[in-house]
């Protein structure tokens, strides 16, 4: 190597600056545009041959049912070339990693050499939290770092102090468990036995763990060894030549579909979050703008999030462009190649010291909160600038905040175990302007959502479904609605013992609507402990089978004796339940789109037949009028009760002007609840762009604070 | 490709479109598809001023006679100028998040935390936007164009 | 063999026909190994018009009489896609459902995965073009039952019986005309479905209507409840009407004198009696014939591990033998649904002749499928309306299809159009030469055609060194050469008759059938002698229950037990994994704990070989979840006899030499005519070989043997 990574590192990062540019030329692409295909046809196939092995060889339940899992390629200064399918919110988080012991001299100190394995589940460094478990290796053809290779998986295991790896109680990073900041594990491509060991007597279940390190290993090698073979036929000056023109093709192409589908503007969403915590209650916001240049430019401010705290809710950065750039793939670059060339033709600002940029590392970043609502956000953003240029099929409202349960104990099989229920990786859709959002069938984090069998689950868990179902109205109304998302209801069996804990936000909507449509439903966990269920399965009354329409009184509560207990929002840190106890958890549903009196009657009409919707939301929020006994909707009826909600609309409105008026006497006399009045108190302070404009919206004076 | 029809990029706006058809229109984009639909909503509003941009459901830009750009519904209610958040001239009722009519009980947000602000056009009393937000939020202020030529 | 003309004193002895979704293909072997083609219309609404039409085609071109064609037959053979279609058109019967209660919206839940299994990678990644599947059973025809079994097998609630009857009788006042239960559990457990469905039949005795009932523990007893449920229902849906249509047609066959019984092949390979088959385990026939075929090939030449690729007008298909077994998919997906039945593993891109080539207008990529012209409109120079230029325009622009006999002259290829939609499509926006576009298409699709063969390979961890490829489909010897070329393969072999050879294939099936069934046995780290002991017995225990299956069942199929081969499997896997590898065992019983270690060494060798040593966690114990039977026996075959070899030079059928675009020039290339060539001749590239069906395109430095039995070797 002529001159040492972190130099090279520095110095194209400098070129970047100056120039905009990560290739000066697409000379080899232009002078053979065919075999710049076939080559890429090529590193495709190794990242994805090995992603379909490390599936069959993994342990962990998220990994195989769901997918969580992704293999990349890595220029030596650590970008990324080529990436399978997978967790997209990777495409550069293993490159911060990467980077990250380059700028820290691991050449030097540590050293890199063929066979090294390096494994990282610091988020700070690179990664989601610490159940995004990286393994990274270098890979040289004649004595030269030609690039690195990296796999990663969701573990769902940490050793943290609560079971599953994602409590909802957790105040710092001591109590997350098991985190190695880019450690080396493996050398001469052999994993290190004290390794193992500290896995094996660190965590409930370790097993998931080590098996995936072994499914990224032999991953890393099989890509390794494909690239290696494809170095040997163009040589390595073409290799490296070729491989960053995939990434400035990606760059340019990048702007040109902004140009091309996207009008020029400035877009404005918010996405809401927060954490109820003993002795902490906060509402955070995620507040997204984004500026799309006529050139083609993506500018993303997020000037405006609450600072970090000793709460879970909250990524890291690398974690955060993982997300937003996840979200970009899925809504605008999916058809492109998946690499850097992507990150680098967007502008992002995160304020430093923000719940999305934390810059104490003993801080939790658990949970995301507004990392993962700010991807969603922009979502909506991008969507609104689709629908300006006419591209209606593009157009969708927010996502599930997917949010799901833990659990950890002594397994049917005498096993100790700890993970997670990972079905909210199947949550409801968000509405499109085209069609209802899916139900059960999507997550934002995982394009490819699946939920599993029941029976998979019960099979690496002791808990028992009594229930899984479609969550009634759980999505958004509009003219067309949400997905609706999975409620599970699950029973501790006879001779279990177990804790059960569910993470989800506190009492508020966290997925929004867009152009009239309504925000999904509020989470919420039911747990109950000491049941008569016993009784009731042996007298042989009647079992639940569902939730039911009333909320405060579920079917499963009213048919089965137990001391209840309720948590909106299902935010729900794990404890005890006892065999016989039961515990409800909702995976979260899609926002809904356009205003519901202009749904199509006979869509309300399917809902009521397939029973994922009520009679009353039927009448009450979509003014349909719906015929008991041939279950058609009466035409007449329904226009009639139309034009009565409408003229109630213009009975209960007010001028924004009067509104405004009202408002700011509240505003002036600084009468809000308690968690908006936090909010504001925070945000103003360490936001003059938020400041300013809170002010002059409420005209306020300048020295307004809280 | 082949340019799609009329009533595909018709039927598309309308929010009928085959979810198949959809699919097709998802993998491989006609370029022209703005001015296709601008000409579709054209013919669809009861008014003639020339649509410049569609804002989002039921709004738009349109340029007046003097050469003033204002937001418009599509039922004829004006809001005034696009550069100004069209939620200022709009009707507003904040909605308690547990009434019942919309979400029943703890299908709502705790009233604490927030509210449903929602907005209807003064004119057809279509609902426009409905803002989960905190007590003494500002109006989300969705999207300012880029018009200036 | 590559005679298709029929001797006079020849006697029919075996029949396939494949009825497709526009023709029914019927393909007839006598005893000498000649074989003759019948090609008729399908006929969807009555499918035995189309499949006797196809055969008295047949029949007419061997010069034989409706009494000496059909008294001859030994076996008829059959394979369709009726299920598929079915499925596909939603056009099946009106099951109800019976769930376990807490389960009713499990058919509109489906999984996650359903939404999206079938879609492209791009499309995958782009959430928006994600669909549910239609429900085969809506949810105003599902009932919840009280009851309950846990992951060990326990009863936790018992059978509610009394809603059971009650369920029955409201699904039978809706219309029902089947029934299917689905109780979680069942397949460990099945006392609760069984007990389900005689109370359910009762009930509908009650009422004087004799009620079909499926039970998921039956259809498909495994793991995993939706694939369960989606077996049985599809059994439920698409059964019925498939099985009186083979009735229907077996009975014309013996109105015409057939005296055998309507052989029917299965999709996990393998023909068996119309009379006994389940709808389910025949819905994916198509691909098997060439699997079926490539393993008869590796039987005649002595080659235990092959590749087949079959080249079709819209996708390409690879599967493997493998130590002369054909690999089984264990989590196939049919008409988007998931299910948990043994079928045959194929790998399909769409990539074939009618593939279509485009610019990405955005970043002036050259794409290359998966979206296709198929046969209609079909490629631009076939001049029925085609303006997207496909893979077979450019093999018409670079010389190597021959407009005038293009499937034997009955489509007159244009190649003027050819090149104007090349130059105006991709050589002008790319700024390159037609010929180096049409070049460019050809490289871009072969390279995806051989990035399948290898990722294939390279992911169950064999070695391409070990295998024979075999290329065949009307494209296949087209493009053989350049998706086989630099793979470090031991053979690569196509036949005069590749258009033709997936109903060869079937032709040369035997009867077969695979049972499998789920056991819960676990192996901890720490397991004692007594406990493996126990393992070892209950896992042979679970074979002899399977084996019993199968002797009995193909006993009634007509074969004698002692004829009857068996093959045993155990699906075994580390501790806590989720994926498990289908190990042979090298032993049929085990009695001892010696003998489970056979079994769980023979595990570790695989697992090592195909995912590396490294990967290798018997730390973690071991798991056997499910075990299987393969039983099959022989069947007569389409006979291929060896001929002497002759002299080398090919002179005798060489036709003429034309201009055909190699290495980025035209360059003078012999044309043969490959029903001339005989056993003993030598090609040297460039040479170009034409046959009615299709065309073997051989590149420079490329060679070609043709052997005794006249398949072609490519060299070099």
């Amino acid at each position: 190597m002529t001159l040492d990574l972190k130099t090279r590192l520095a110095e194209q990062e400098r070129r970047f600056k100056e120039t905009s540019r990560y290739e000066p030329d697409l000379q080899v692409k232009e002078k053979d545009p065919i075999g710049f295909e076939v080559l890429f046809t090529k590193l495709l196939q190794a990242v994805t041959n090995a992603r379909e092995v490390a599936l069959s060889i993994s342990a962990s339940p998220a990994t195989r049912e769901q997918g969580e899992i992704i293999f990349g390629l890595y220029t030596p200064e650590g970008d990324s070339i080529c990436l399978s399918t997978g967790l997209m919110i990777h495409v550069h988080t293993m490159s911060r990693a990467i980077k990250w012991m380059i700028e820290n001299c691991y050449q030097s100190t540590i050293g890199f050499s063929e066979g090294d394995y390096f494994f990282n589940n610091d988020s700070f460094i690179g990664g989601g939290h610490p159940s995004d478990q990286m393994l990274i290796t270098p890979f040289y053809v004649d004595g030269q770092l030609e690039g690195w290779v990296g796999g990663l998986t969701h573990v769902t295991e940490t050793g943290a102090v609560e079971p599953g790896a994602m409590g909802s109680s957790f105040t710092s990073r001591f109590a997350e468990g098991l985190i190695l900041p880019c450690i080396k594990i493996g050398e001469h491509d052999e994993l290190r036995r004290d390794f193992d060991i500290l896995v094996e007597r660190s965590v409930r279940s370790p097993i998931p763990w080590l098996a995936d390190n072994r499914a990224k290993l032999t991953g890393l090698r099989m890509i390794r060894e494909a690239v290696r073979t494809l170095i040997d036929q163009t040589g390595s000056e073409a290799y490296r030549k070729i491989t960053r023109e995939y990434i400035e093709d990606t760059l340019q192409a990048t702007r040109e579909k902004v140009r091309r589908f996207l009008f020029p503007g400035r877009y404005r969403e918010v996405a809401w979050r927060g954490v109820t915590l003993p002795g902490q209650e906060s509402l955070l916001q995620a507040p997204c703008e984004l500026i799309v240049g006529r050139d083609g430019s993506l500018r993303i401010d997020f000037d405006g999030l609450p600072s970090a705290r000793r709460q879970p809710f909250q990524g890291t950065l690398p974690l955060f462009e993982g997300m937003l750039f996840n979200g970009l793939i899925q809504n605008l670059f999916y058809d492109l190649r998946y690499n850097d060339g992507t990150f680098l033709a967007v502008t992002l600002n995160v304020p430093k010291g923000t719940v999305c940029n934390p810059d104490n590392i003993l801080l939790p970043t658990t949970l995301w909160g507004p990392a993962y609502g700010g991807m969603m956000a922009l979502g909506q953003c991008v969507a609104r600038a689709y629908f300006a240029k006419g591209y209606r099929e593009e157009v969708h409202a927010s996502g599930p905040l997917t949010s799901g349960n833990l659990a950890g104990g002594v397994d049917q099989y005498s096993r100790p175990f700890g993970g997670q229920c990972f079905e909210f990786a199947s949550s409801g859709m968000y509405a499109t302007a085209f069609m209802d959002g899916l139900d059960t069938a999507f997550s934002d984090f995982n394009a490819e959502g699946d939920m599993g069998d029941a029976e998979v689950w019960e099979q690496q868990m002791p808990q028992v479904f009594l229930v899984r179902e479609i969550r009634k109205d759980g999505g958004g109304f509009g003219k067309f609605r949400g997905g609706h998302g999975i409620h599970s209801l699950y029973m501790v069996p006879d001779g279990i013992e177990m804790d059960m804990g569910a993470f989800g936000s506190p009492p508020i909507f966290s997925t929004a609507g867009i152009m009239g449509g309504y925000p999904a439903a509020a989470l919420r966990v039911w747990a109950g402990r000491n049941s008569n269920l016993a009784e009731v399965i042996a007298r042989g009354d009647p079992l639940p089978s569902t939730e039911g329409p009333d909320p405060a009184a579920p079917d499963f509560v009213r048919m089965v004796k137990a001391d209840w207990e309720f948590a909106h929002g299902q935010n729900y840190p794990a404890r005890a339940l006892p065999p016989g106890s039961l515990f409800s958890v909702v995976s979260g549903d899609g926002g809904g789109y356009g205003d519901p009196l202009e749904r199509d009657p006979a869509l309300v009409v399917r809902d009521l037949e397939d029973g994922t919707t009520t009679a009353r939301a039927a009448g009450d929020v979509y003014g349909v009028v719906v015929d008991e006994t041939t279950v058609a909707a009466d035409a007449a009826a329904t226009t009639a009760l139309r034009a009565l909600k409408r003229r109630e609309r213009l009975a209960r409105g007010v001028p924004a002007s009067a509104y405004k008026r009202q408002m700011r006497e509240r505003v002036v006399a600084h009468d809000f609840p308690r968690p908006a009045a936090a909010l504001y108190r925070d945000v103003l302070r360490i936001s003059p762009k938020f400041a300013r404009e809170f002010r002059t919206f409420w005209d306020l004076p300048d020295d307004y604070t809280l | 490709m082949d340019r799609y029809a009329d009533a595909t990029i018709r039927d598309l706006v309308e929010g009928r479109l085959p979810l198949d058809e959809v699919q097709r229109l998802q993998r491989d984009k006609d370029l022209d598809r703005m001015e296709r639909v601008l000409a579709i909503e054209q013919a669809r509003v009861p008014w003639s001023d020339r649509i410049l941009i569609c804002l989002q459901e039921h709004l738009y830009v349109v340029e007046k006679g003097g050469g003033a750009r204002v937001v418009k519904c599509s039922c004829g209610q004006e809001f005034g100028d696009y550069r100004v958040n069209w939620k200022e001239s709009a009707l507003v009722y904040e909605r308690p998040p547990q009434d019942g009519e919309i979400f029943l009980g703890t299908r709502g947000a705790d009233p604490e935390w927030q509210v449903l602000r929602e907005f209807y056009c003064p004119g057809c009393a279509v609902q426009l936007d409905v803002e989960p937000v905190p007590v003494g939020y500002p109006f989300i202020f969705n999207f300012l164009p880029d018009l200036d030529d | 063999m590559a005679r298709s003309s029929a001797e006079a004193e020849a006697r029919p002895v075996l029949c396939y026909t494949d009825v497709g979704g526009t023709f029914t293909d019927c393909f007839v072997v006598d005893q000498n190994g000649d074989f003759v083609l019948g090609k008729a219309p399908s006929t969807p609404g009555a499918i035995a018009e189309g499949f006797m039409a196809s055969l008295s085609q047949a029949r007419d071109a061997a010069g034989l009489s409706v009494e000496a064609f059909f008294s001859n037959l030994e076996v008829v053979g059959y394979g369709a896609t009726t299920v598929l279609n079915a499925l596909l058109t939603r056009s099946g019967g009106r099951p109800g459902l019976l769930i376990t209660r807490g389960f009713e919206d499990l058919l509109l839940m489906e999984r996650g995965k359903q939404s999206w299994v079938t879609l492209s990678r791009v499309d995958r990644i782009h959430p928006v073009t994600h669909r549910h599947q239609a429900a085969l059973i809506p949810r105003r025809l599902v009932r919840g039952i009280g009851e309950r079994i846990t992951s060990r097998g326990e009863e936790l609630i018992p059978l509610r019986e009394a809603e059971v009857r009650a369920a029955t009788l409201e699904l039978m006042d809706q219309g029902i005309d089947s029934l299917v239960i689905v109780f979680l559990w069942s397949f460990l457990a099945d006392a609760h479905e069984r007990k389900a469905r005689a109370i359910a039949m009762a009930a509908a005795e009650s009422r004087g209507v004799s009620l079909s009932v499926f039970c998921s523990s039956d259809v498909s007893p495994t793991l995993r409840e939706l694939p369960r449920a989606n077996a049985a229902s599809v059994e439920a849906y698409a059964g019925p009407s498939t099985l009186k249509a083979l009735s229907i047609v077996e009975e014309d066959l013996h109105r015409d004198g057939f005296r055998g019984d309507l052989q029917v092949m299965q999709s996990a390979g393998g023909l068996a009696p119309a009379k006994h088959v389940r709808a389910i385990d025949t819905a994916m026939s198509g691909p098997v014939g060439g699997l079926v075929g490539t393993r008869y090939i590796g039987q005649l030449y002595g080659f235990t591990n092959l590749i087949s690729t079959d080249v079709g007008g819209t996708s390409f298909d690879v599967g493997l033998v493998t130590e002369g077994f054909i690999g089984v998919d264990r989590e196939p997906v049919l008409a988007g649904l998931l299910l948990s039945l043994p079928m045959m593993e194929v790998a399909s891109i769409g990539a074939g002749g009618g593939t279509i080539a485009r610019i990405d207008p955005l970043t002036r990529r050259l794409v290359v499928g998966p979206g296709s012209a198929g046969a209609d409109p079909g490629p631009v120079s076939y001049g029925k309306g085609g303006t997207e230029p496909t893979v077979t325009d450019a093999d018409l622009v670079l010389g190597y299809l021959n407009p005038q006999t293009f499937i034997g002259g009955k489509i007159r290829l244009d190649h003027g159009a050819a090149v104007a939609a090349i130059r105006d499509k991709i050589a002008d926006p790319l700024g390159l030469t037609v010929e180096s576009a049409a070049a460019g298409i050809r490289d871009v699709i072969d390279t995806r055609m051989r990035e399948t063969v290898v990722g294939l390979v390279a992911v169950r961890g064999f070695a391409l060194e070990d295998y024979v490829l075999l290329a065949f489909g009307g494209a296949g010897p087209t493009h053989a050469c350049g998706y086989t070329h630099g793979l470090p393969l031991r053979g690569v072999l196509t036949f005069p008759y590749a258009a033709a050879f997936s109903a060869f294939g079937a032709a040369a099936a035997d009867y077969e059938h695979h049972y499998h069934r789920a056991v819960n046995l676990v192996i901890p780290p720490a397991a004692s002698e007594a406990d493996r002991q126990a393992v070892a017995e209950s896992l042979s225990n679970a074979w002899v229950r399977l084996e019993e299956q199968a002797i009995e069942q193909m006993q009634r199929e007509g074969v004698d037990a002692q004829a009857v081969r068996l093959r045993h499997l155990a699906m075994v896997r580390y501790g806590r994994q989720l994926n498990d590898l289908v190990v042979t065992s090298p032993v049929a019983r085990c009695e001892s704990v010696a003998d489970l270690q056979l079994v769980l060494a023979a595990f570790e060798d695989l697992y090592a070989r195909i995912y590396a040593k490294g990967a290798q966690f018997p730390q973690a114990g071991f798991e056997i979840f499910e075990v299987g039977l393969v039983a099959s026996a022989f069947k007569v075959k389409p006979r291929l006899e060896p001929q002497p070899l002759q002299d080398p030079d090919p002179s005798a059928a060489q036709i003429d030499v034309r201009p055909a675009w190699f290495n980025g020039g035209f360059e003078p290339a012999r044309r043969f005519n490959w029903r001339r060539l005989q056993p003993g001749h030598r090609l040297v590239g460039p040479a170009i070989v034409e046959d009615p069906t299709t065309t073997l395109v051989l590149p420079p430095a490329k060679t070609a043997r043709v052997d005794e039995y006249r398949s072609v070797w490519i060299e070099g």
